[in-house]
């Protein structure tokens, strides 16, 4: 009797968890991965012939298996307990998660800077660039031993040097020397609203205008159980979940933001998108779903702004609201079309570029700027 | 399909056991047609076209024996059905493995255009093909019968458990299995354990540590220390290990749960004290077929010295070519040719009045050096990679202590894993107490199964990590 125990339980498993994977089928939407699960392919002689019938089952069916993440999280804790310091694609340091940047190709910085320095050689309005580190460079002491990480510092520098007719605004040392506030998020690879709030002031000091004070500003914890992107890759309940910090000044005046997202243009009186707080994406509760451009006029008296960014001026938009009119925000990642289409650069008072170096050193769409 | 996938594991293989124990026992054809149907459902999945090839030899080598039977005192027609056996066997390895390769060099040798149609290699061909003539060359020395019952041998050829990579199973060993067999709880047991036993090496082992060794290749030899190449090719001298007498261990493992007695595969080939044991303990049904098929025929070891050495030299020439169709995979079987040729001549009794420790080492440091040539894919590669283990680069750099301090405790593991103390200590209990070992390792297996689980459940894993852009 006792000898049956293990294929009892061998069969029982192999019946069991294609069971409970029928029974209980998860979501269309795997929030966890942030996209959709895999569909049921259907069996035809040319989905046989070419093997996509077989490729699409496998993942749907990986997609749908039971107990999924829990397998997956307890697999990427036996490979920390291992001694892996790399577990998910991240950097675990038990005290938070960070990005995994190395070996970047420099033909794409080359290729970038290049698109920045040709943008600005066409226009008279003053052009700005910020490159942001992003943990890995900020809490590299903090990083497993023999970790092998690319000087993101480095990087920065290498790419600042190339730049002409456009102001490079370090924002690295400001960000170091704050290294004990909360200035990046744990389990996401965002910097917080206050690493951005860092690099604003960084910014003012350059482009010469006067940064709103820290003290003036009322900071809202709107959420508390933040596990972000990075969080979503290894998994790892222990780090302790992120806040989401809104800053508001007293008396602000009403904002209007326009989204132009080809056909549908949406309109909103907040930078702050509160629906995203109860999603798993909560970081885009900063200026929404993701969009080509935004138009935003500020309720502030100024000049103008065009932004050309990533994701991390997402947090970072909320601050220079008070010193422009209007801004506009664009991600040529999102979009097509000639920029002159879009906007003219002479139309504005600055231009700034905000990248964080993992992005940066990947295709961001810049190229399409020449 | 391979085993250590989800598909297989929570879709295939629980509806091929329910199918098949379905079928009342004494319905041996019918058992058998169940097999054959989930074999070639197995097959298909990976080759939904190369199916073909393995149904068509299957055909030819299955009428082969028809006519062998048929034509009982002619010796004639008996030679001539076992000449096209072999031959549309060989035929089809060499169009599939070996075409692109001979085609290549001709044109470069000869300064051609011959045309090479750049055929891709049907999973398990070298397998199946080995086994399939298997069959034929031993009903013409009349050391089996004849199978005259189509599902039974298409059930032997096809059989999913082994037709992919081996181990390579000759009719005589499953003649009698295929007409009538029992599976008793114990011996489904004993291949329930032997199954999780291979997927936890493949999956634990092999595939944690082919990481380091994948790394270190893409990252080239050109400044590679000698530090991190050695933990290089020791990961690849594991992961080899691990990978294929993992996925053996699974093949006989299920082979038990259906009711078949496969022949070993490995014997611990990392222990022995020379090349010639390491290759008797090393991918076994490979030796063993060569050997009953070549290296005897052509007069083995019963024959003038310079007769012996030329079997040997065949031997391991066709062993290398077996294995690839490339330059290094020749070099590779040579270099064991020369080394059990010499073992052979003198350097056999060199060794034996040496203290083991010298057999062991001189036997390991062969096989990795040998391991180098196998996996670094060209011939310049595998010299660049010599110098760096030889310290061309430097000892050692940061990379190194990365290296050791992400796989050392994978490393450490494995090489235990790779001599026989579990299975002694195993035994032991077992020894002492059924019951305690039944109570130890229920557990055990059970936790090792859901964490091969979870690995395989990670290779899907795939979140989108640039939503916000």
């Amino acid at each position: 009797m006792l000898k049956k125990l293990t294929p009892a339980a061998f069969v029982a498993l192999l019946f069991i968890i294609p069971t409970l994977s029928f029974v209980f089928m998860p979501d269309e939407f795997l929030e966890n991965e942030n996209r959709y699960r895999g569909q049921l392919p259907k069996l035809t002689l040319s989905s046989y012939k070419d093997e996509t019938f077989m490729t699409r089952f496998t993942k749907w069916y990986g997609d749908i298996l039971f107990g999924r993440t829990e397998l997956i999280r307890f697999k990427n804790s036996v490979e920390r307990f291992s001694g892996k310091t790399e577990t998910g694609g991240v950097f675990d340091t038990g005290e938070r998660l960070a990005q995994i940047w190395r070996d970047p190709d420099m033909r794409f910085a080359d290729k970038n800077i290049d698109a920045v320095n040709t943008f600005a050689a066409q226009t008279s309005t003053p052009v700005y660039v910020i490159l942001a580190p992003t943990s890995q460079e900020i809490y590299k002491d903090e990083l497993p031993k023999h970790a092998e990480v690319t000087s993101q510092l480095d990087y920065i520098d290498y790419c600042y040097d190339k730049l002409s007719g456009a102001t490079a605004v370090g924002v690295a040392d400001t960000l170091l020397a704050s290294k004990q506030d909360y200035i990046y998020y744990r389990t996401d690879h965002h910097w917080t609203s206050l690493g951005a709030y860092l690099a604003y002031r960084d910014f003012a000091q350059q482009a010469g205008f006067v940064p709103t004070p820290i003290e003036q500003l009322n900071a809202e914890t709107a959420a508390r159980d933040f596990r972000g992107t990075l969080y979503s890759k290894n998994l790892d309940t222990s780090i302790e979940p992120d806040e989401i910090d809104f800053y508001f000044a007293d008396n602000e005046p009403p904002l209007s933001l326009a989204a132009k997202d080809g056909d549908t243009n949406a309109t909103a009186d907040s930078l702050y998108f509160r629906e995203f707080l109860s999603e798993k994406d909560k970081y885009a509760a900063f200026l929404g779903q993701n969009a080509p451009l935004l138009e935003i006029d500020t309720g502030y008296t100024g000049g103008k702004l065009l932004l050309i960014k990533d994701s991390y001026a997402n947090a970072f938009v909320p601050f220079v609201t008070r010193n422009f009119s209007h801004i506009t925000v664009a991600d040529p990642r999102y979009f097509n079309l000639d920029y002159r289409l879009l906007f003219n650069p002479d139309d504005y008072d600055a231009v700034l570029f905000l990248y964080n170096v993992v992005s940066f050193s990947d295709d961001t769409g810049i190229i399409k700027l020449k | 399909m391979v085993f250590s996938d989800n598909v297989f594991l929570f879709g295939f293989l629980p509806l091929a056991l329910l199918l098949y124990f379905a079928v009342p026992r004494k319905f041996v054809t019918v058992r058998n047609s169940v097999l054959l149907a989930s074999s070639i459902v197995f097959y298909a999945w990976g080759e939904p076209f190369y199916v073909l090839v393995m149904l068509g030899s299957t055909c030819i080598d299955y009428f082969a024996g028809l006519i062998m039977n048929r034509f009982d005192d002619k010796p004639t027609a008996r030679k001539a059905a076992l000449a096209l056996s072999i031959v549309i066997n060989l035929s089809l390895l060499g169009l599939f493995k070996y075409g692109s390769f001979v085609v290549t060099n001709l044109n470069e040798l000869l300064g051609t255009n011959f045309f090479d149609p750049e055929l891709p290699l049907p999973i398990g061909i070298s397998f199946y093909t080995f086994q399939s003539m298997s069959y034929t060359i031993d009903l013409y020395k009349r050391h089996i019968k004849v199978q005259k019952n189509p599902f039974h041998f298409a059930a032997f050829v096809t059989l999913f458990p082994q037709v992919v990579a081996g181990p390579i199973v000759r009719y005589s060993d499953v003649a009698a299995e295929l007409e009538s067999r029992t599976v008793t709880a114990e011996m489904f047991g004993e291949g329930v354990t032997l199954f999780v036993r291979g997927l936890c090496k493949k999956v634990l082992i092999a595939n944690n540590i082919g990481s380091l060794w994948s790394g270190v290749k893409a990252g080239g030899f050109a400044d590679l220390t000698a530090g991190s190449a050695w933990l290089g090719i020791v990961a690849f001298t594991l992961q080899i290990y691990f990978d294929f007498s993992g996925y053996s261990d699974m093949a006989i493992g299920l082979g038990k749960m259906f009711g078949f007695h496969f022949p070993k595969n490995f014997d611990y080939p990392y222990l022995s004290k020379s090349v010639s044991e390491f290759w008797r303990r090393w991918h076994m049904t490979l030796g063993a077929w060569f050997k009953s098929y070549v290296y005897f025929p052509l007069g083995g070891s019963r024959c003038s010295t310079l007769k012996c050495v030329r079997n040997l030299a065949v031997v391991w020439l066709l062993t290398g070519i077996w294995h690839g169709a490339a330059w290094n995979f020749i070099l590779w079987g040579c270099f064991y040719g020369l080394l059990i040729i010499a073992e052979k001549l003198f350097l056999g009794k060199t060794l034996g009045k040496l203290p083991p420790a010298v057999g062991h080492i001189y036997t390991m440091f062969a096989v990795i050096m040998g391991w180098v040539l196998f996996d670094t894919g060209t011939l310049p590669n595998a010299a660049a990679c010599y110098a760096a283990l030889f310290g061309a680069n430097g000892g050692y750099d940061t990379h190194t202590l990365y290296l050791l301090s992400n796989y050392g405790a994978v490393l450490l593991v494995a090489v235990l894993f790779a001599t026989p103390l579990w299975q002694k200590l195993c035994d032991v209990i077992k020894h002492r107490s059924d019951k305690a070992y039944t109570v130890i390792s229920f557990p055990v297996l059970t936790a090792m199964f859901l964490l091969c689980a979870a690995y395989l459940a990670d290779a899907t894993y795939n979140p989108f990590l640039y939503f916000n852009f």
